[in-house]
Parts: structure tokens; sequence; C-alpha cells
């Protein structure tokens, strides 16, 4: 079949103005700043669902935000919203407010409102299993919960609390899900399309996801991720939220806007190799650095630090080495790499969005946060692993998202120029 | 792949009158009570004959081999061994509402029973992106691919992802799949809405190109008008109204709506379109609602109308809880 619409694109700067996040570090870019300065971790056991039978029974867990009276929704109608949703609507909210919009009147309607995540709200879900499975006749609550389960909902109810009115996307793409987004949006203001967009991530802890991963034994038994350590042994799952503003040039120049960076280049590629195991020398995480690298016009020499997608697992993380030695070649010793997972966990559909922020903080502070707990290096990282935080030169750096599935995205961003 | 059988020419013979589909009870034993959801689901004998081999698929959900199945005839044999011999730079966008139910079901209740014993091979599948996963790999895809979560017209935001590629000719053609999978987790939710609302499930796709791909395509998709956003019932009818602008495009043509047969839910939209005096078609009140595969469904039936005795036709896809699209597919 033909696809009519043909319209020659008309590429534009695009720049990220704003940031909002929220993450077990803190729920603020100052929290998240000073904590990665320290370089310190942030696990605890998780009390809100059932762990006692788990293999392992701590995560990377957020301190949810209560119910903001700024908020134009009643307290009601966001005690409907589930845990990540909320996480959500508060990183929006402080995106919205750091890019120093006003949501009515800076927010065209139709803007992208691009969101990434890849259990959305699994707890809603398991909400009303469980009720259906104990109490199958007694329908309380059972509705709403359907009505919230499905992510598109909450994401209207997020619209109407911060007061303006967008076009929700949601992708999930499992863990590059964040990324991908957005990578999306990024592209939708690139073409034109849209002088503004919003985009980031979001996942909650819920039990179906942490029983699945630790079914997988992918979970560190020790609750503390080594990323990039020769004998590291899973991951710790985290949770959080953050999202972006993205303007094209004239928006944000109109605006009068500050630019936090530009965000220069996506790519994406799918790995084929197996559902949940990434080709052993990463050729599809080389496609897609490759992919952004064309996207921006840049050579991988020209990038100074890449915050990884570094979960900790044994196959990942050797993999992933493998594709940045591959895609930098000799250039690959001079490139800063690190994993923020090993701070605040795996976030999940919201990784390649707080990971983004991550590189953000790390361009305005002129420095590089550190892969933890790290004795041991991986002979398979032969690039400049950091171990302890550090003041750098950082002007262009490079974010990785990996996910299940084989999605596999990566963004470029660089101070303003 | 539907309750109609194998292919899209099943999905219009059906939504046509030409085709009487079976209706099946489903029982869920609930402590001492039965609960009996009616249902029109796919049938598994035609299920694994029309299904490609492939060793991803023999532990995948119900939902991926629909979703393959849909993508392999929307592809035809052809284009499937390019992609397969890396000639075509091939793009997917997968859309649901639900996604992969019936091993979420199995392994939570596994979960719930004794974590330390669920198995950790149904974990992956139960992934919102498995099925797109498992169709990348089964075409050996390392393209573009996106799993989207959305309402029913959801399905449109997806051609229009697939557009945007197209036009940054990031991909040489894309493949635009819905697909949904029964269960009683899902039709339980329906009866939440309506007793009368009965579930389908399957998958539809379509594969686009550039119009100046590859010579004259024999369909085309001329215009479409969405998304229309809208997040709560009275925003809804304006939305509906405004998606339904496109009736003035065509007025000869057959009109493909999204009327499920059951009033309540079907107000909003039968008002806003009754002054429609053409011909039309309800593939849900026929087919039942398929959730995410709902538009998808109602797009098949509009294309195989142009391969029969319609030059021109409109679907009509009010959503349910996030946006509304309409679209004009006609004869190239």
């Amino acid at each position: 079949m033909s696809s009519a619409p043909e319209q020659a694109p008309v590429y534009q700067r695009v720049f990220v103005t704003g940031m909002g996040m929220v993450s077990p570090m803190g729920n603020d870019a100052q929290a998240h700043i000073n904590s990665m300065r320290k370089g310190e971790t942030h696990f605890r056991e998780i009390d809100f669902f059932d762990v006692s039978r788990q293999r392992v029974v701590t995560a990377g867990v957020a301190d949810l935000p209560q119910y903001r009276s700024r908020y134009a929704i009643s307290e009601r109608a966001y005690n409907r919203l589930d845990r990540g949703s909320r996480l959500l609507l508060y990183a929006t909210q402080k995106a919205i407010q750091d890019a120093r919009m006003t949501a009515a009147s800076d927010i065209p309607n139709n803007t992208p409102f691009v969101i990434g995540t890849s259990a959305a709200a699994m707890p809603l879900g398991e909400d009303y299993f469980k009720a259906e499975t104990t109490e199958p006749f007694s329908r309380k609550g059972q509705l709403t919960r359907i009505e919230y389960y499905q992510p598109q909902k909450s994401m209207g109810s997020i619209q109407q609390a911060l007061g303006f009115r967008g076009q929700t996307q949601i992708i999930s793409n499992a863990c590059a899900s964040g990324a991908n987004a957005i990578g999306h949006a990024f592209h939708l203001v690139k073409t034109g399309q849209h002088q503004i967009a919003l985009a980031g991530g979001y996942d909650a802890l819920a039990q179906m996801v942490f029983a699945g991963f630790d079914a997988l034994q992918a979970l560190s038994k020790s609750g503390i991720p080594r990323p990039f350590d020769v004998n590291r042994d899973g991951l710790a799952i985290g949770e959080g939220a953050a999202m972006l503003v993205l303007e094209s040039e004239a928006s944000m120049n109109a605006r009068g806007a500050i630019p936090l960076a530009e965000i220069c280049g996506y790519g994406m590629a799918t790995d084929l190799h197996h559902l949940t195991q990434p080709h052993p020398e990463g050729k599809a995480a080389v496609k897609s650095m490759s992919a952004a690298c064309q996207d921006a016009a840049i050579q991988p020499s020209e990038i100074q630090y890449i915050n990884s997608h570094g979960t900790g697992t044994p196959l990942n993380d050797v993999a992933e080495a493998n594709a940045i030695c591959e895609w930098a070649g000799d250039h690959a010793k001079d490139i800063m790499v690190s994993s923020t997972k090993s701070a605040m966990g795996h976030l999940l559909g919201a990784a390649g969005a707080i990971e983004s922020a991550v590189c953000l903080l790390a361009l305005q502070g002129q420095f590089v946060p550190a892969s933890l707990n790290i004795r041991d290096v991986d002979p398979a990282c032969q690039f400049d692993l950091i171990q302890e935080p550090r003041d750098a030169a950082v002007d262009t750096v490079l974010t990785n998202s990996f996910g299940f599935g084989g999605c596999n995205a990566s963004l470029i961003f660089r101070s303003p120029r | 792949m539907s309750a109609a059988g194998i292919g899209a020419g099943a999905i219009y013979q059906a939504c046509m009158g030409e085709l009487e589909l079976t209706e099946e009870k489903r029982e869920r034993i609930a402590g001492k009570e039965t609960i009996v959801s009616e249902v029109r689901p796919v049938d598994a004998a035609a299920l694994k004959a029309a299904m490609p081999k492939h060793p991803r698929l023999r532990r995948a959900s119900n939902v991926s081999k629909f979703a393959i199945t849909a993508a392999c005839e929307a592809m035809g044999a052809e284009l499937v061994e390019r992609v397969q011999n890396q000639e075509l730079r091939l793009g997917i966008v997968l859309m649901f509402m639900n996604g992969c139910v019936n091993y979420s079901n199995r392994f939570y209740t596994e979960v719930l029973a004794d974590p330390s014993l669920a198995s950790p091979i149904i974990f992956p599948e139960t992934v919102y992106n498995a099925p797109a996963s498992h169709v990348a790999g089964y075409l050996k895809s390392e393209g573009p691919a996106y799993t989207l979560i959305s309402d029913s017209a959801g399905w449109f935001s997806s051609i229009k992802i697939a557009q945007d590629w197209l036009n940054a000719g990031q991909v040489d053609g894309c493949l635009v799949i819905c697909a949904e999978e029964l269960d009683w987790l899902v039709t339980e939710a329906f009866s939440l809405y309506s007793g009368r609302l009965h579930g389908t499930e399957g998958a539809a796709a379509i594969y686009l190109e550039k119009r100046s791909s590859r010579g004259a395509s024999e369909v085309e998709i001329q215009s479409m008008i969405g998304p229309c956003d809208y997040t709560n019932t009275a925003e809804r009818r304006d939305a509906i109204g405004s998606a339904w602008a496109i009736h003035a495009v065509s007025p000869d043509a057959l009109l493909v709506d999204g009327l499920t047969g059951v009033a309540r839910i079907d107000r909003d939209e039968q008002d806003i379109l009754a002054a429609w005096s053409g011909k039309r078609v309800s593939p849900s009140a026929k087919l039942g609602f398929g959730g995410g595969a709902t538009c998808g469904f109602q797009s098949i039936v509009a294309l195989e109308a142009l391969k029969n005795e319609h030059d021109s036709a409109l679907v009509m896809a009010s959503g349910t809880n996030q946006h509304a699209f309409s679209a004009h597919f006609r004869k190239s």
C-alpha cells in the first residue's frame, strides 16, 4: 500500500529547555548532582509489595512525592493514578517549571507528549487480578483499575493536572522505551512537525516485573550492582521518571528560553540474537550508536562521555563494552564511560529518560558520574571507565539504552552553542 | 488473522455477512461459581496452519503468533524474502491496548503462588514488545521497531509513525501491525463496560511504502484526520466530530465505522455519523470488540472493499479514551 503524504523534511535544531526528574537519588536536579558528586548508592528493602519469598529483596526505591495542591485535579483523581504515573506527573510539572513555561499559554494544543514505559500501570493490573481471583463477584473499584491500567488514560489525567492538551504517544520498547520516546519527540521537532515536545519515561516498581527479573536470575544477589566489574552478578531494579522539554531553536529564541543542551542525534537498531540476550559483540549497539552519530553528523571521536546502558549483568556489559570499542576504534581509550545504574538501579522504561537527564547534568556541571562498586574491571573495558566522580570537560555525550526484545537506542546531547 | 479465519478476505466476508461466525462460551471457575464470557476467538487449528514456522514462535504467546501471521500476509512471500535477505530496510510499528495478557496472567499466578517457582521462560513473553521482537526476528529485520500502547485509534498513530520513517528515508517499507489476544482478564474487563460487549482477538497488518517506491500500488491512504485528542467524555464527542470531517472528501465511499452494537458505548459515534446515507459496515458489531486490533480490522475491511466493489472507503476510529482518527483509503 502507498502512503500518500510526502513532505520534504525541514530540519531544525532542537534544544532541551527544561527537565524534571525523580529517582532513588531524589526528586530534583540538585539532589541528583549531590548524590552523583558524592558517589552514593540508593538501594533499600521494598516495603510496598511482598518480597519475602524472593531471592532478592532490595531495589532503588523513589520517595513518592505527595499530592500537590497546584495540580488541577482533585486529590481523589490523583489517587486513581498508579505509582508510576504519579512519578511522571511530578517530573513533568518540574520540567515545565524548569523551562519557565506556563502550561496553558506556552504549550500549544497538540504538543507531542511522548512517553516511554515498560510496565506502565502494572500495579493496577495486579490489583485487578487479585480482586478478580479473590472476590470475583465484587466489582468495587474494578472499573477504575481497568481504566487507569491503560496508560493513555493516566497520561490524559497528567495533562489535566498540569493544564495542557497534548498528543499522547506511549512507546513500550522495554528498557529502551525512555530513550525511544525522547528520540522520537526529537525527530518530531527536528523535522518541523512541531515546535515543542514533552518527552520522557517512567516506571514504578511492580511485583510481577520484580519477580520476573528475579526468576531470570538477572538481579544481583547482593542487591548492589557492579556494572563492568569482572565479577558482576546482575542488576538492581529501580523506579522513577524523567521528563524533558524539547524545543526548536525558533521557539526557544521566541520565548527567550535558556537551553540546557542541544539534542542532536538519535539512533536505533534491533538486536535479533535472542529475546533477552544481546549479541555478544553488541552488533545492534554499534548500529544504534553509529546511527545516532550519523543523525548528529559527528564522529565517535567527538564524544567525550557515554552514559552506558551498563546494567551489571554478565552478558550485557561485555556486549556493550565490545560495541563501544568497535564503534569508537582507536578513540575508545579516550572516551569516559560509566553506568549510573550502579547508584540508582535500572529504571527500566524510565532508564533512557533519567540517564538523558544525567547527561544534561554532566554537561551543565562539567563532571562525569561514576560506575560505583567496581573491584576488578572487566578486561573488555578498553575505555576510560570512570570509577570515581570526576570533574571533566564534556561537550558532547551519548547515552545508550538497550532492552528486551533487542530494542537498542542511542541519544547524543551537546552543550548549547 | 481473526475469528473469521485466515486472511483479510475472511474478515471482509464476515463483515459483509457472507460468513457466519461462531461464538464460544468460555467458563472460569471462581470459587463455587462459574463466570461465563461469550467470545469470538481465533480458531487454533487455522492459526497453526497459517503461521510461519520459526524457533522463536515455539514458546511465543498467541498474540505474537497472530501478529507474525498477519505481517506475513500483508507483505507477501516475495517481500518477506527480500527483507530476510537484507535487500529491503524495514520498519515495524506494532500497537496494543492489552498486549500479552495470557502469559501475564499465567506468570503472575505463579508469582503469587510461589515466586521461586515462577517460570523464567514465560516472563519475557509478557513484555509488551515481545511480539514486535518476534516479528523482527522472523523477518531478520534489524531496523527501527516500536511497540505502542494506545486506545484502539492508536492504529492510525502507528501509521503516522510509519509515514514519518518513510518520509525521512529511514526505511524502504514499514509494517504496521495491531494485535490482541483473549483471556478471561480481558473479557471480564470488557464486561465492566457492558455485558453485551463481546471480545474478539487476532491481528491486522498493512505494509506501507512511499508512493514512488515500486511503481503504482493498488491502493493508498489518501488522507487522515487526527489525532483528535480527548481526556474525558465531553471532549470525546468533540473529537469524534472533528475526525468526522473526513466524510466530506468522499460522500460515495463505503463507511467502515467503529460501532460495536452496544448502544451505550456507541452513542457519540452513532449521533455524529447519523446523517451518513451511504453504505456502511460495522466490523466490531460482527467480529466483536478487538481492543487494539479494532481499527486494524476496520482498515482491512476498507482495503478489501477496494478490491471488490468500491473505489473509496472511509474508516472512522472514535477510540475509547485517548483520541479519534479518520482515514480515507482509495484505489490509486
